[in-house]
């Protein structure tokens, strides 16, 4: 259809003047083109004017009473226009057979309408059982893995609580001078330092005398885990610095250096030097 | 304002959505706004008392009833419940076959002449436009059959012995020419 055509069905369609055919493909049109439905609203609108040539009538007050007592009441129901009409019993009888008819059918429209509502009711209910099972797996795989957090957080509180604090390094390490025993040299410099924590200690010597060609210079440990001094081996006369092991775990409470036939003693005899950790 | 649209126009959309929710106030509010231009329409259409106040209560009735199907694309409340109550009173001049706001068309066979006439507005009536200005008699005579008559075309080309072609055109030109002036009338 035809723009042109479109505007001249609408404006008769307004109108009230198309019919048959016509009216019908117009309708047809109508009911799928919103630009012509908006076409036929303007005229319809276009139309009102002609309102504009009627006198101004006012209805009678018991109309409204009329209309809403209807509104409120029941549903309104259409009447005919006024005209006689004298029942006979074919009437009746017709009447009564489109009654029940009527019954027949509207029972039948009812039946099916609430088995399709029952059918659409059990369908949205099994689907939202679904769902609700769905809903419920997930709530409690949310709590299995609250618990899993919930464990893991005690577990790593309690091996916080259960660690302890860092050490400092430099706390086990302690220094501490050793004292000639009679007359030496009297630049010489011997200070010794010992890690508890590792058993392990260092010697620095500074200018410390050369020992007779027979003689070597021997370090010991004194220590209350061993009766006697415990060898901690020879310091030969070119070392200024000697590092030294304990030979097993022990108390170090003194170093002492004495001066032993070439290779050392098992016990000290002269002792050169003592100094007290 | 228009004489007798007065205030129908201030009826919107919502007051119709209320309605479709079951509020009675509201209605009552589109009933006061509406009923004097429909009962004017209906005396227009269908002259009797009596068959205007049951058009009414039908019209009424159905815009409570259908209010929920009522679509502001296609128009204002009005424009709705105009097209409703026309629709109504054709149908129901055309179940009791009566033709009660014109006058039967006869020709005076002596002179050739038309004697039909379109019902005039009431002399009280402060109308000063005129919404079918610039148009001819014979064409108002056709909107006028078409309109408040609620005569299809071949029922106008018949009556006025005119072929429908002629019929068409003139109601389309008439249209037309309404769609121009309203802009400058307020419905």
């Amino acid at each position: 259809m035809s723009p042109e055509q479109s505007e001249e069905y609408a404006a008769l369609y307004a109108l009230g003047g198309l019919e048959g055919a016509e009216k019908r493909a117009f309708e047809q049109e109508l009911s799928k083109n919103a630009v012509t439905a908006a076409m036929v609203a303007e005229f319809e609108k276009a139309s009102s004017l002609l309102l504009t040539t009627l006198p101004k009538l006012t209805p009678p007050p018991s109309l409204k009473s009329r209309v809403l007592q209807g509104v409120q009441d029941k549903p309104v129901v259409v009447a005919e226009p006024t005209k006689k009409f004298e029942l006979s019993p074919t009437w009746i009888a017709w009447g009564v057979a489109a009654a029940v008819a009527i019954f027949c059918i509207v029972q039948m429209a009812s039946k099916t309408h609430l088995t399709n509502a029952n059918t659409r009711l059990a369908e949205e209910s099994k689907s939202l059982q679904v769902r609700i099972a769905g809903l419920q797996a997930e709530r409690e795989r949310m709590e299995t893995r609250m618990n899993t957090l919930e464990s893991e957080r005690k577990s790593i509180d309690s091996r916080m609580a259960s660690m302890e604090p860092p050490k400092d390094p430099l706390k086990s390490i302690q220094s501490f001078r050793l004292a000639p025993q009679g007359p030496v040299q009297p630049d010489t410099e011997v200070i010794a330092t010992w890690d508890s924590e590792r058993q392990e200690g260092v010697l620095n010597l500074a200018r410390l005398p050369i020992p007779p060609p027979d003689r070597s210079y021997q370090l010991w440990i004194i220590t209350p885990d061993s009766p006697q001094p415990v060898d901690a081996g020879l310091i030969v006369s070119e070392t200024a610095r000697l590092e030294f092991k304990a030979p097993f775990p022990l108390k170090l409470t003194a170093l002492a250096i004495s001066l032993e036939p070439k290779g050392g003693s098992p016990a000290p005899t002269t002792v050169v030097y003592v100094g007290k950790l | 304002m228009n004489p007798i649209l007065g205030h129908s126009d201030t009826i919107g959309p919502e007051v119709v959505r209320r309605i479709a929710g079951g509020d009675v106030a509201a209605f009552e509010q589109l009933y006061d706004a509406f009923s004097g231009v429909l009962y004017s329409l209906g005396v227009r259409m269908l002259e009797r008392k009596e068959d205007v106040e049951e058009l009414l209560v039908e019209v009424f009735g159905k815009i409570w009833k259908e209010a929920e199907r009522y679509d502001p694309r296609r128009g204002s409340p009005l424009a709705w419940a105009i097209a409703m109550t026309r629709q109504s009173a054709i149908e129901r001049i055309r179940k009791i076959n009566r033709r009660l706001h014109v006058k039967k068309v006869e020709r005076d066979e002596a002179t050739g002449e038309r004697a039909f006439t379109v019902k005039e507005p009431d002399k009280n009536a402060p109308l000063k436009q005129d919404p079918l200005k610039g148009l001819p008699e014979d064409v108002r005579e056709i909107i006028d059959l078409a309109y408040f008559g609620g005569l299809l075309q071949s029922q106008i080309a018949e009556r006025l012995a005119l072929p429908l072609t002629t019929v068409k055109s003139r109601m389309h030109r008439a249209m037309m020419q309404l769609r121009q002036n309203l802009r400058d009338f307020t419905i």
